[in-house]
């Protein structure tokens, strides 16, 4: 027999090395001013202590889990909520709690393993992930899920805490690894509490099978976007002491985003860009100004500005394009259609027509930057093309009157 | 019953001090229908629950094997034998704290004296040490040993007992009987619904004795299989054979199966997971009993009803080889009610749901899956909110000293209420409201998804054309908006708004190569969310507007 692996590759699968990264040359400054260090509370990494406005929902999760663990019984729960609404953050806060509550003596140990679906490069993989964290060993999957489904079925004196996070990407078309996970509580021999989260909030009864969905049961959280009261509370709670950040500017901030989404990361990075453009003014306080910039940076429109710096043939094949879309009331054109209002445009302000070969071109490079989407170029004057950006757009833009209507 | 107290933690534990609870505990005079024996039946546990906190050994589940036991115990239920087996075996674990016989004598004189829970209670503090009361967390109720109880009675893991599939489970063993005694092979194919209990009564089957000493069992759940050819390899495994390598695994099974000398039970569970190309597994496997001398039971069991029909069509050309059908058919509402309140009489609290509500929740799922895993989650999830809304109504600070809490907690804690329709019709509607839930939702529904869902409805009800793309929606949605002054998003972000609404369930999106072409399609009924966004003045007005079309 011989061993291709080198030592190291052994020592890795075997985690007697833990892998380390390099380290920096020199040590990072410190924030100087208070708007800077304002502004690293504000990062979307820094998780707080507690988390504002979702208390009902972490009394939800814990009080389940602490009964879970307290009964030594399994079960399953599915969370579900659209991003930035503080679902994993709530589970890892609750989990916490939990082992607090070991250390205090107050509940028996379990074993804590947490997975992410996006994270695997086939569901497979968490077979290998679950028993890595369990146990430290790196095996084929085959192998981690024979010694996983005998750990399970044996009766064991620890209880086990899963947290399978992106439910949806450990769904294969078998859905053989998503049964397995949430079949191993059903058995009584287990003690296993699987915690499932994904964005879907009907995704047991779209995606999963009639038999999986009936083994994840019917305790389920949904987690709602934030409104715009709860995200001011949680920027206010980030900025703890800072009194440079106006709470009309907040305010508005968590308006705009919740408006949108409700997701809390959007509404703190708008704060962080809004302090950012305060800081290169140098001024002291983030005003309402900052956040309306801030906020049209990341909601922009960049498509309007597009169509305002094209080139002027480019500015006319579009209008011609969108006065085509006009008169055919069909949003598909030809390009020889197009070409025939370019043409009529072109004569109508006395500007030389191009010929059928720079009009491609022209209609290519606005194909490239995706304000239309057209064919390939080989099928010639037949290619189909469609406009990216609604017509309105283009009126705006070019400011021109709509002479086709 | 009169009105039920259902209130928010917080306010509540505003508007009480501990002394002027006063109020509350009136209205709770009406639910004190339970003797006293009952109530004092109810300290108990709670008594044990400080103890066993600490203690982290873990105890089995075990209330089944006890409740033989118990029923014997409920007769001379007012003897001082109101300590069930479980409990003290409990005891016995928490070696640390086996100081029951006092309260034991409590418990004698406690039928002549109504007012003794609270003599009781101080007796409670005496007796625990003090740095166990410290432990303590701050949410620990009397009754709340009777809710875990429940909670674990209501386990949704395979049971010991199965009422409501008498029936079955004798069908299988009269199958079962038939082959063993004439020693023939014979293959049955189990179908049923999920949650009905095919996998229980097998493993029922496979416990009892009389067939584990004449039989050697194999059960296999095919959904462990890579693929369906590994099937043979685990069957082999099972049997615990030794192969060569280079030996095919299928012509080692078949040669075990001709020279068998002990009969054998295969049960193959979600056996549809082995389709494979021209179903050459499934064939083969289900033709091993019609093989010349081989001994083998075959029990398939998957949740489609014609399975065999579909995807074995071959099997039925010869007769030999026709797998015996059986159907589990889904719980009635008089089955989930029985399961249900044998497993709540099992645990000995039976008194924890009102007939009113276990029959609002058994016609319920009966009526919608009839799948008992589902009505014992609900039926968990109504004990979990009766729980929480006890904890609720005797919440206390978290900062309070140990000392003056127990005047107002011995008086709520009179008597564990039972769960009553209210709580069973909340869960119910969380679990199966669907739309009904957009209204409560509506403080946190982001506007602009709302216009966007409006926008939808208006194309919907009033346009020519009903097929819609996420560019078409978007030109409706920015003349909305435009109309009324409101900011209106740009595509990409349309576009993710549209995703993050799929994520409610009310659209779909057929997503193609380009996200302004993806089509939209109302998931929900359009009647139902019409109604939902009609409440409110601008919405109603958006979907009667055609002039945005």
């Amino acid at each position: 027999e011989i061993h291709l692996s080198t030592p190291k590759s052994r020592t890795v699968k075997c985690s007697q090395l833990t892998p380390s990264l390099g380290k920096r040359k020199s040590t990072l400054l410190k924030p100087a001013t208070p708007l800077q260090e304002a502004r690293s509370r504000l990062h979307v990494s820094a998780v707080p202590k507690s988390l504002p406005c979702r208390e009902e929902e972490f009394n939800n999760i814990f009080t389940f889990l602490r009964g879970k663990l307290e009964d030594k019984s399994g079960g399953c729960m599915y969370i579900s909520g659209v991003p930035g609404t503080g679902k994993t953050a709530t589970v890892n806060e609750a989990v916490r709690c939990l082992q607090k509550l070991i250390m205090k003596g107050e509940l028996a140990d379990f074993d804590y393993v947490a997975i992410n679906g996006m994270k695997l490069t086939e569901p497979r993989q968490a077979y290998v992930q679950i028993l890595k964290q369990l146990d430290g060993r790196v095996t084929t999957w085959e192998q981690a899920y024979r010694i996983l489904d005998k750990r399970f079925h044996t009766a064991n004196s620890k209880m086990t805490l899963l947290l399978v996070d992106e439910l949806d990407f450990v769904c294969t078309k078998r859905q053989d690894v998503v049964y397995n996970l949430l079949d191993w509580p059903t058995k009584s021999t287990a003690q296993l509490v699987v915690i499932t989260i994904a964005n879907t909030m009907d995704l047991p009864e779209r995606v999963l099978m009639g038999r999986v969905t009936s083994r994840l049961g019917l305790t389920r959280l949904t987690f709602q976007p934030y409104n715009y009261k709860q995200l001011q509370e949680i920027v206010m709670s980030r900025l703890k002491d800072f009194r440079g950040f106006r709470a009309e500017a907040v305010q508005l901030a968590a308006r705009k985003v919740s408006a949108v989404s409700g997701d809390a990361r959007r509404a703190l990075d708008i704060c962080r860009r809004a302090m950012e453009i305060a800081e290169s003014q140098n001024a002291e306080m983030i005003s309402l100004q900052n956040v309306t910039q801030a906020v049209s940076e990341m909601i922009a429109s960049a498509k309007v500005q597009a169509i305002k710096h094209c080139s002027k043939m480019e500015q006319i094949f579009l209008q011609a394009m969108s006065a085509e879309v006009t008169r055919t009331s069909i949003e598909e054109a030809y390009f020889i259609d197009v070409f025939r209002q370019l043409e009529s445009i072109c004569s109508f302000d006395g500007i030389e027509i191009p010929s059928v070969t720079e009009v491609l071109a022209v209609c290519g490079r606005l194909g490239a930057n995706r304000l239309l989407i057209c064919e390939h170029s080989r099928n010639d004057i037949y290619q189909k093309i469609l406009l990216n950006v609604s017509p309105d757009d283009i009126h705006y833009a070019i400011q021109e009157l709509d002479f086709t209507s | 019953m009169t009105s039920i107290q259902t209130t928010i933690p917080f306010t509540e534990r505003k508007r009480c001090s501990f002394y002027g609870a006063k109020h509350k505990i009136e209205n709770k005079e009406d639910f004190t229908n339970a003797t006293v024996r009952d109530s004092s039946y109810k300290y108990t546990p709670t008594v044990k629950k400080i103890i066993t906190l600490s203690s982290s050994e873990s105890d089995s589940d075990s209330d089944v094997e006890n409740a033989i036991i118990k029923n014997n115990v409920k007769v001379c239920d007012h003897t001082a034998g109101i300590q069930t087996p479980r409990r003290t075996r409990k005891s016995s674990e928490s070696d640390e704290h086996g100081s029951t016989p006092p309260k034991q004598r409590k418990m004698g004189q406690l039928p002549t004296s109504p007012s003794t829970p609270s003599t009781l209670f101080d007796k409670l503090n005496l007796m625990s040490s003090p740095e166990k009361e410290d432990k303590l967390a701050p949410k620990r109720l009397f009754g709340a040993e009777k809710y875990r109880n429940a909670r674990k009675a209501l386990h949704s893991s395979v049971p010991d007992s199965l009422p409501g599939r008498e029936s079955e489970l004798e069908k299988l063993h009269e199958f079962m009987e038939e082959h063993l005694k004439n020693e023939t092979s014979g293959s049955l194919y189990v179908s049923g619904p999920p949650g009905t209990g095919k996998t229980a009564c097998l493993s029922k089957l496979m416990q009892k004795t009389e067939f584990k000493s004449k039989l050697k069992v194999v059960y296999i759940n095919c959904t462990t299989m890579k693929s369906a050819a590994t099937i043979y390899a685990k069957i082999i495994q099972e049997l615990g054979l030794n192969v060569k390598k280079s030996a095919k695994s299928k012509a080692v099974i078949e040669k075990y199966l001709t020279t068998n000398h002990k009969m054998l039970l295969l049960i193959l569970d979600e056996i549809d997971q082995l389709e494979s190309k021209k179903q050459s597994v499934l064939y083969s496997i289900f033709e091993w009993p019609s093989i010349n001398n081989s001994k083998l039971i075959l029990v398939g069991i998957a949740n489609a009803l014609d399975l065999t029909d579909r995807i074995l069509p071959r099997l039925q050309a010869r007769c030999e080889l026709k797998p015996k059908l059986m159907h589990f058919s889904p719980y009635t509402k008089q089955q989930i009610c029985n399961i249900i309140s044998e497993r709540l009489n099992e645990a000995n609290v039976s008194d924890l749901f009102t007939e009113h509500a276990m029959q609002m929740l058994s016609g319920k799922v009966a009526a919608i899956s009839g799948d008992i895993r589902k009505a014992l989650d609900i039926s968990r999830r109504v004990i979990e909110l009766a729980e929480s809304h006890k904890v609720a109504q005797v919440l206390q600070p978290t900062n309070d000293n140990e000392t003056n809490t127990g005047s107002p907690k011995k008086q709520q804690s009179q008597t564990v209420k039972p769960v009553d329709l209210k709580e069973v019709v909340t869960v119910l509607n969380g679990v199966y409201g669907g739309s009904q839930n957009i209204q409560k939702e509506e403080s946190t529904f982001p506007l602009q998804q709302k216009l966007l869902l409006c926008s939808l409805l208006l194309i919907l009800n009033k346009g020519r054309n009903k097929d819609v793309t996420v560019g078409r929606l978007h030109e409706v949605y920015k003349k909305i908006c435009k109309k009324r002054n409101i900011h209106a998003v740009d595509g990409s972000e349309f576009y993710s708004l549209c995703s993050l609404i799929e994520t409610r369930g009310i659209l779909k999106l057929a997503r193609k190569k380009e996200p302004r072409l993806s089509k939209i399609n109302l998931e929900w009924d359009q009647e139902e969310l019409d109604a939902a966004l009609q409440d409110r003045n601008m919405m109603a007005e958006i979907i009667n507007d055609v002039t945005c079309l």
